[in-house]
């Protein structure tokens, strides 16, 4: 019988598969025998009291023993999470999602405008308006929330002049910053002030009142109240440069 | 939601009431409303707790989680069990940091130049 290359290289990929197929049943009956060998573990060993010794043998730092775990969702869920995430760049919104109409639903602007700001930034804005034309009414605003962060300097140089699409932040919050007793002068000094896209803007201000796990649940604006301007300033910067307005 | 006891849920509830919550906030931070948006955080943060709580804390259970490709339950779970593992924490949030789309690529960002200054979740 002839050479057949196909079929030769259809005998290597099954003997590979077949090979594959008994490395992952190797490695299942590893983890079956792990999974014993802790559970005869936390039966007690010799002193037999294993429901309040946890072991005193120190773990690396956010470890999860299979002990740990009486509750098993991870199974339906393959990745272990420790590997790299996969990321999310798909979803994404499309054309379809501006609406036609213009939105004027109370608070409903802001969200659609940020999201077709985003779709303008790939698609352009003229695509954008041929579907929906209201949006040429808010083209500033759309525009200048996809700007590149900017020096500190730049964005205190248009401070207090009128710029469509652009508003004045206060870096440390004003209100409370006047209540808690800080002077106006400072609150209200050139240091303070920077002008940042409107979208950009409204989207901060957001997040100075929503509560914020990172600060125990308390809203940043609490979390804030009686803490020191240097304290405040700092976090306003931060902020600047995590929403992308000041270049880091 | 209001009259439900945590206490009682199995893991299993206890998860998908999580889950359930953020998806609901999900909404409530797209479209900045501020007053549902805190309601539903007081119940997850209590779920949170429940989860904390029980013995060997149980918040680990939230972690398959993390797969989900809703950028608001990255943001949520990343935060929520930090303390279990930032490193891990870490990497899915960056993911939703470097998605293209208002208003989680901010809030990510945010949060892991928060965790970078010292000010991190419990």
């Amino acid at each position: 019988m002839p050479f057949d290359p196909f079929i030769s290289e259809r005998a290597r990929l099954r003997a590979d598969i077949l090979f594959l197929a008994f490395e992952v049943k190797l490695i299942r009956l590893a983890l079956l025998l792990m999974r014993v060998s802790r559970k005869d573990d936390d039966a007690g060993g010799p002193d037999g009291d294993a429901d309040d010794a946890p072991s005193n043998k120190p773990k690396p730092y956010g470890s999860v023993e299979y002990a740990d775990k009486p509750y098993q969702l991870a199974q339906n869920f393959p990745n272990d999470h420790n590997g790299p995430p996969e990321p999310i760049g798909d979803e994404r919104p499309n054309l379809d999602d501006v609406p036609t109409d213009r939105p004027f639903g109370r608070g409903e602007l802001s969200p659609i405008l940020r999201m077709v700001s985003n779709l303008a930034a790939l698609l352009g804005l003229a695509t954008l308006a041929t579907r929906a034309p209201w949006i040429m009414e808010y083209g500033p605003q759309i525009l200048s929330n996809n700007d590149l962060p900017k020096s500190l300097s730049e964005l205190q140089k248009d401070v207090g002049v009128s710029k469509p699409g652009y508003e004045d932040h206060h870096i440390v919050e004003q209100t409370s910053a006047a209540r808690d007793g800080f002077p106006h002068d400072l609150i209200d000094s050139p240091q303070n002030l920077v002008k940042v896209p409107t979208l950009k803007h409204r989207e901060i201000t957001s997040w100075y009142m929503q509560p914020n796990a990172d600060f125990g649940g308390l809203s940043p604006r609490d979390y804030l109240r009686n803490k020191s301007w240097d304290e405040r300033m700092r976090i306003g910067i931060e902020q600047l440069i995590r929403f992308g307005v000041l270049k880091p | 939601m209001k009259n439900i006891s945590f206490k009682d849920m199995t893991l299993d509830e206890l998860v998908a009431t999580y889950e359930q919550i953020v998806m609901a906030q999900d909404q409530s931070f797209l479209f900045d409303k501020l007053s549902k948006f805190n309601k539903e955080f007081k119940i997850r943060e209590a779920i949170v707790e429940e989860l904390r709580s029980r013995p060997r804390d149980q918040r680990e259970v939230l972690a398959p989680l993390l797969e989900r490709r809703e950028p608001w339950m990255r943001i949520c779970v990343a935060s929520d069990t930090y303390s279990l593992n930032p490193e891990r924490s870490r990497r899915y949030m960056q993911t939703v940091a470097d998605y293209r789309f208002d208003p989680y690529k901010g809030r990510a960002a945010s949060s892991l130049g928060l965790w970078d200054m010292g000010y991190t979740p419990k």
